[in-house]
């Protein structure tokens, strides 16, 4: 038969039955569950129980510590970190969210843009550089990250090592892009490549990150809506609260200026100024900072300026508010709809953006040629001119400068205003500020009168004098506080700088400045008549009074109490004086309602007295500069060496330190090796961290819990998977601070964070423990008394150990008695007599010492880290040490130990009975002559063995009636026994079913006052 | 890693507490020159240098330095520890209030709650005494809250000039302070007080009680003095005998007065003229307006300054006491922190204080 005719059975998938089945749950991803009723609740009371228990544990982990969400209204701009491997796009990347955003050319990149985003958003998009210290200090101030990866290339170290950073020091939002997209040709390998990348993405991330796909350039830019959409994204993302960031206060430097006397010679201590909006906490003067890579500086000045780049709502808000006063138009109520372009502002100082450059010297503006209008050249006749040019010509070339002629009474520059001269206003003069109260009316007038854009010198100047102006007239109302803080108000104003020095602060804090309390009654009645409205009692000028808050007299005490003054505080304090019953009812009424809500707010029970306060009180607060601001931070002493080093492309921030957080101490912290790291890390071999705001190298000693934490013990190394603690010296963090460790950051071929972990405590001193074995040898023994040598090297050491434990390998334990000679032996005893060949051992814990080493990492090129002890010893030459005593592995052959044979004296031998005896006499071996040898018994012989034959015989037979009858004799117990146990078991069946039915009728009870049901 | 370029200077020993306390929370050294130079006795008085030991056990890894003279004293603060077993004997120079009233500000933030026994003058004149301190300063802490296992037991009254007495006193920890506003004074409702006897005759507190209600009972009939009476062990080594005074309001604010009689001066003071002396206080301290009376001014002003900054603190006092005034200027020198004081136009005689708190978190505390 030809095969070729008969078309072969072609194979049949299965469509039912087992296998078909199995398929269709693989397919579906659906994994068969082994026991599927195991946490599923089958009914019955235990189940009640078990549901309730679980839901309630559901609710519990659900639970969090409620996070205060600090940022103010108008938020400070979001902190965009663009971050990636150089050549993969960042700057096109910044360029083209520039031109979205502000329509805008950004020519040159250098350091941070700001930029106005939307109506309640502004961006500041900040461009993360390769070095390690530059992308830990961005990770501990991004609000939003933009993870740019090379598709074509793939995944680098560097993206996974920012991740890593990111998630230690609090997670903010990780936007991924995928750029140089447009190098695959073919659209199924493009595919696959978004694919398999957005995957890895997801698993570093979490799943369903978000990853953009930037395919392309157009105009040196990527592609408009792809931009849009990123900008989208980038829209809707939410600042991150994080503890860190809520508790400490900083500043990302937009701008920063050496403002060193340039008479100084170069090597001189620095003034530094930072500028940039204040994040994360109110911003204090004096309080201390820390400049990553330079180090702890205590703000010597802060002054608040005019925002560069200003909300719109704001601007849109004052641009009504001017229109209103001019009455050309009717001011608009409604909100913002959209962004007009004069909304769209962009501060980039140190880019070249648009057509303003500024550097640390000045501001350029680039005019192009076309539009240099109003600046003379060779030009036409001014006849010729048009009318408005000329005018401005004539306005440049006046000789007086606007505030001369703005002296002339009747001058006016725009409608409805008014010019003052100077002089003659009536104001009520403070004696002590009547010189700056002029200054302050000029410059009111040069704000009326100006609105052009100014230079910003200048308008960091009127700033400086309007602040100062508000300060000195919010102060002078009130009076209350220089009462208590002295006249000098104003240093908690907006002026800079004017708060003493630590040094010299004795003259400003001490009371000796605050003659007002010497004679207070006298101030008291100039400043204010009426005795209530003095603000403070008693007398203070006392430097060696009485520390104590119970004052000796109070004022009004030794006042006869008569009966118009009793009514009098009757009617005031009391709730029997004027106070209806009907209105405590009221009261009562009320506390109840509010009782279960907040019991601890008793003082607020009033609303009208709230409200009242609320109203009365502004809430404007002298010190310190809030959320949002945009502030100048003047550092005195900053070294000259890191000055140097700042670039414009590196970051610089400046982190505020809490009360503390500069002492110096130990911090213990949970770590763990980072699974990618190849090494494990050494005890008290050099590492790197970053705390806080803060990089340092440390001398890291790891340590475990031992005995149910009783014992911190020892590591040499840490773990290989898991947690242990890292006790290290430096400064004082608050715990749950996020610690990442560095053995080098130069760039190297492995992953090169080496461990991550949190802080659980900072002390000045932590106890951990290793083992330790002092070993010795016994010289004489006397029965249960035994002395040791080469224990100790003296007797005072001895005397130290006294009564401690001791113990031979063997287990003998002792203890240590008393000291003999100098030498350092000692009489010991134990429970048992001891060998000369056996070792004794004491063994104790000795508290580890930590090495108070803190190198603070400097970002300057001399600095260089301390080596670790690899390297030290391969510089060294000298070998790793290798002491056979401490391989691990490699069981020790002893070998055999051979014992002296016993010997008993003749004359004990002989008095011992037999069995104690000893059995000198070995048996005798069989040798092969007696294995050969044929027995033959004589008759006698024979006789003997034929009756104690017969006698086995019969003892045998007598063994096996006696079995028999017992056996029967069990048999009839066995009976008997099963009857009674049948007895037994029934009874206690019905005991127990009893018993059950009781507990049930409970159960139901409590179920039913529980109302489980 | 900083030298003493940091730290703040002053002179003279007034309010050496306030500046202990402060500079151990604020971590900044102080500087206290100028001790009593041109006294007699030059230098820290005994009840000065025992706080500052008190403060050394409390502390770990401070540095204490007093010069020869001993007219200077630095201090550069360590961690606060706290811890239970703290056993401190205290001159009978002052009363235990003085070194009670240093801990209460400090043990909130220690790295563990504190238990501390206390040995000296229970009652005394010139300070608070330590009745008032259970009765009107503990339940102030817990507007703060500061509420759980804070308690107070007087084991044992000490009288001066000998003493001899005991307490306990134990304090829990916090993570941080919680801004608060106390701004309603609310009317008195009630006076409760204790009246406390020992190695005196029983009959002095029923004297006592009966002087004090004959002047509060015009305002008030709810009034009412527990008398104690010490026997036996708990009796301390010296006569005394006094009573304090706390009138609570509706707003659950209170004020508190107290009085003792010195037994070993000239001029004995009778039962009755001391439970008028304290009943009269204690009115003089209701004329003044404010939610908290003058002994506790400053105490809650320093709990105000170490809220978090989350919303300002606003809080409603009469006229300032010494010590008040001056914390608020140590309180500006250590923490930054510029109390805002406004006259308050509904009520004549008040000042409404507010601040943005230091946001003082306890760093010293172990997690998990």
């Amino acid at each position: 038969m030809e095969s070729g005719e008969k078309p072969k059975k072609t194979h049949k998938k299965r469509a039912a039955g087992q296998k078909a089945k199995k398929k269709k749950t693989k397919q579906l991803g659906k994994v068969e569950k082994h026991n599927p009723k195991a946490h599923t609740f089958s009914g019955g009371k235990r189940s009640v129980q078990r549901r309730v228990q679980y839901t309630l544990e559901r609710q519990a982990k659900k639970d969090k510590a409620p996070k205060v969400d600090k940022t103010p209204e108008v938020p400070p701009p979001f902190i965009v970190v663009v971050q990636g491997p150089p050549g993969v796009g960042k700057t096109t990347l910044i360029q083209s969210l520039v031109k979205h955003y502000a329509k805008q050319r950004l020519i040159a990149m250098g350091g941070p843009v700001t930029l106005v985003s939307g109506r309640h958003r502004r961006l500041t998009i900040i461009e993360c550089p390769q070095a390690m210290s530059a992308m830990l200090d961005l990770a501990k101030i991004a609000d939003l990250v933009l993870l740019l990866i090379d598709a074509s290339y793939g995944f680098e170290l560097e993206t996974f090592e920012f991740i890593n950073i990111l998630q230690v020091h609090g997670f903010p939002r990780v936007i991924g892009v995928l750029t140089h997209l447009d190098s695959f040709k073919e659209n199924k390998q493009l595919r696959k490549v978004k694919k398999s990348m957005k995957h890895r993405f997801w698993a570093e991330l979490y799943d369903g990150a978000k990853l953009f796909y930037l395919s392309g350039l157009q105009y040196g830019r990527y592609h408009r809506l792809e931009i849009q959409n990123l900008a989208r994204f980038i829209a809707v993302q939410k600042a991150p609260l994080l503890s860190w960031r809520q508790s400490h206060p900083y500043v990302l430097a937009l701008r920063w200026e050496d403002q060193t006397d340039p008479t100084l010679p170069e090597a001189s201590a620095r003034r530094l100024d930072l500028y940039g909006y204040v994040y994360g906490g109110r911003l204090r003067e004096g309080i201390e900072v820390h400049l990553p890579g330079v180090g702890d500086f205590n703000i010597a000045g802060i002054k608040k300026l005019t925002d560069p780049c200003p909300p719109p709502q704001e601007t849109e808000a004052e641009r009504r508010r001017a229109q209103a006063r001019k009455g050309d138009e009717k001011p608009k109520k409604n909100a913002l709809r959209t962004l007009a372009e004069r909304h769209r502002v962009v501060y980039a100082p140190g880019s070249e953006i648009g057509s303003i450059t500024v550097d640390s010297e000045a501001m350029y503006i680039y005019v192009p040629d076309q539009q240099a209008g109003f600046t003379p050249g060779q030009e036409k006749e001014p006849s010729e001119l048009p009318e408005a040019v000329r005018l401005v010509r004539a306005l440049q070339e006046s000789e007086g400068s606007l505030d001369k002629v703005s002296e002339k009474p009747n001058l006016r520059l725009v409608g409805n205003t008014t010019v003052r001269p100077t002089g003659n206003h009536e104001r009520r003069p403070a004696p002590e500020v009547a010189e700056q109260d002029e200054k302050e009316a000029e410059g009111d007038e040069v704000d009326e009168g100006e609105e052009e854009e100014a230079a910003e010198e200048d308008v960091e100047e009127r700033d400086e004098e309007m602040l100062s102006a508000a300060a000195r007239r919010f102060a002078r109302a009130p009076k209350l506080e220089e009462m208590v803080y002295g006249s000098g108000t104003e240093q908690f104003g907006g002026s800079s700088g004017s708060r003493a020095q630590p040094e010299n602060l004795g003259t400003a804090t001490d009371h000796h400045t605050v003659p007002l309390f010497e004679d207070e009654d006298n101030e008291e009645a100039e400043a204010r008549p009426g005795e209530k409205s003095s603000a403070l009692l008693g007398n203070l000028g006392d430097l060696d009074g009485l520390d104590s808050a119970r004052m000796p007299k109070l004022p009004g005490e030794e006042l006869a109490w008569d009966e118009s003054r009793k009514e009098a505080l009757k009617a005031r304090k009391f709730i029997t004086g004027g106070w209806s019953s009907a209105e405590e009812e009221e009261e009562d009424e009320e506390k109840e309602e509010k009782a279960p809500a907040e019991d601890g707010e008793a003082a607020e029970e009033n609303p009208e007295a709230k409200e009242d306060a609320v109203q009365t009180i502004p809430d404007v607060f002298l010190d310190g500069f809030p959320i949002g601001c945009f502030v100048r931070v003047r550092l005195e002493d900053v070294p000259a060496a890191c000055v140097a080093e700042l670039r414009r492309e590196k970051p610089i921030i400046l982190g505020g330190l809490l009360a503390g957080e500069s002492r110096m101490g130990l911090v213990q912290t949970r770590i763990k090796r980072h699974r990618w790291h190849p090494k494990l890390l050494k005890s008290s071999d050099a590492l790197l961290l970053s705390v806080g705001w803060r990089r340092f190298q440390t001398l890291p000693v790891f340590s475990l819990e031992d005995r149910g934490e009783k014992r911190m013990r020892y590591l040499k190394y840490t773990l290989e998977h898991a947690h242990c603690t890292m006790t290290c010296y430096g400064p004082m963090v608050p715990p749950n601070t996020g610690v990442l460790a560095f053995r080098s950051w130069e760039k190297v071929g492995h992953f090169r964070v080496c461990g991550t972990g949190v802080v659980l405590e900072a002390a000045p001193n932590f106890e951990v423990k290793k083992k330790l074995k002092l070993v010795g040898e016994p010289y004489k023994i006397f029965r249960n008394t035994a002395f040791i040598k080469n224990m100790f090297s003296s007797d005072l050491e001895v005397n130290k150990y006294m009564h401690a434990k001791i113990q031979t390998v063997s287990g003998i334990r002792g203890e240590i008695k008393k000291a003999e000679g100098v030498k350092g032996q000692f009489r010991a005893s134990f429970e048992d007599r001891i060998l000369m060949s056996d070792l004794v051992v004491c063994k104790c814990w000795i508290t580890v010492p930590f090495k108070e080493f803190y190198h603070p990492v400097l970002d300057v090129p001399n600095w260089r880290p301390a080596r670790l002890i690899g390297e030290l010893r391969a510089a060294q030459g000298v070998p790793v040490p290798d002491n056979p005593d401490s391989r691990y592995g490699k069981q020790l052959v002893r070998p055999e130990r051979r014992f002296n044979p016993l010997k008993v004296p003749k004359s004990l031998q002989a008095s011992l009975p037999f069995s104690a005896k000893q059995k000198l006499a070995p048996k005798k071996q069989k040798t092969a002559l007696t294995r050969k040898a044929a027995i033959v018994s004589s008759e006698r012989e024979k006789a003997v063995n034929n009756l104690i034959q017969r006698l086995y015989t019969i003892r045998k037979e007598k063994a096996r009636v006696r079995q028999q009858a017992s056996d029967r004799k069990r048999k009839v117990k066995e009976v008997q026994d099963r009857f009674i146990q049948e007895k037994r078991d029934a009874h206690m069946k019905e005991a127990k079913k009893n018993r059950h039915v009781k507990e049930g009728q409970k159960d139901a009870k409590r179920r039913k006052a529980m109302m489980m049901d | 890693m900083k030298g003493s370029g940091n730290a703040l200077r002053y002179s003279g020993s007034n309010f050496l507490r306030q500046r202990l306390v402060l500079s151990t929370i604020s971590g900044r050294p102080v500087v206290i020159s100028d001790i009593r130079p041109k006294d007699e006795e030059p230098g820290l008085r005994d009840y000065e240098a025992s706080f500052v030991r008190l403060l050394d056990k409390l502390c770990d890894g401070s540095d204490i330095s007093i010069d020869e003279t001993g007219t200077t004293l630095k201090y550069r603060p360590g961690q606060i520890i706290g811890g239970s077993g703290l056993v401190h004997t205290c001159p009978p120079s002052r009363c235990l209030t003085y070194f009670l009233e240093g801990l209460l500000l400090l043990a909130p933030l220690a790295k563990q709650p504190l238990t501390v026994r206390l040995k000296g003058v229970t009652n005394s004149a010139e300070d608070v005494s330590c009745d008032t301190f259970r009765t009107a300063t503990l339940p102030l802490l817990a507007k703060f809250g500061i509420e759980e296992q804070l308690s107070f037991k007087i084991l044992k009254r000490g009288a001066p000039p000998l003493g001899g007495g005991e307490v306990i006193f134990s304090c829990p920890i916090v993570k941080a302070i919680q801004p608060i506003e106390l701004l309603n004074e609310g009317k008195v409702k009630r006076v409760r007080g204790v009246a406390y006897t020992t190695k005196v005759s029983p009959q002095f507190a029923a004297r006592m009680v009966d002087a004090a209600r004959g002047v509060l009972n015009d305002f008030l009939p709810d009034v009412w003095v527990y008398t104690d009476h010490c026997k036996g062990e708990a009796c301390g080594n010296s006569p005394g005998y006094g009573i304090s005074l706390v009138a609570e309001t509706i707003a659950r604010s209170l004020k508190s007065a107290d009085a003792c009689a010195s037994i070993s001066e000239e001029e004995e003071m009778s039962p009755e003229s001391v439970g008028t002396h304290a009943a009269q206080r204690l009115l003089a301290e209701i004329d003044l307006d404010g939610v908290v009376d003058t002994a506790h001014q400053s105490l809650v002003l320093y709990f105000l300054s170490l809220g978090e900054e989350t919303k300002p603190s606003r809080l409603r006092l009469s006229r300032l006491s010494p010590s008040a005034a001056q914390m608020l200027r140590h309180i500006r020198d250590f923490l930054g922190v510029v109390f805002q004081i406004r006259e308050d136009h509904g009520d004549s005689g008040s000042v409404v204080l507010s601040c943005i708190g230091a946001g003082i978190t306890n760093t010293a505390r172990r997690t998990f």
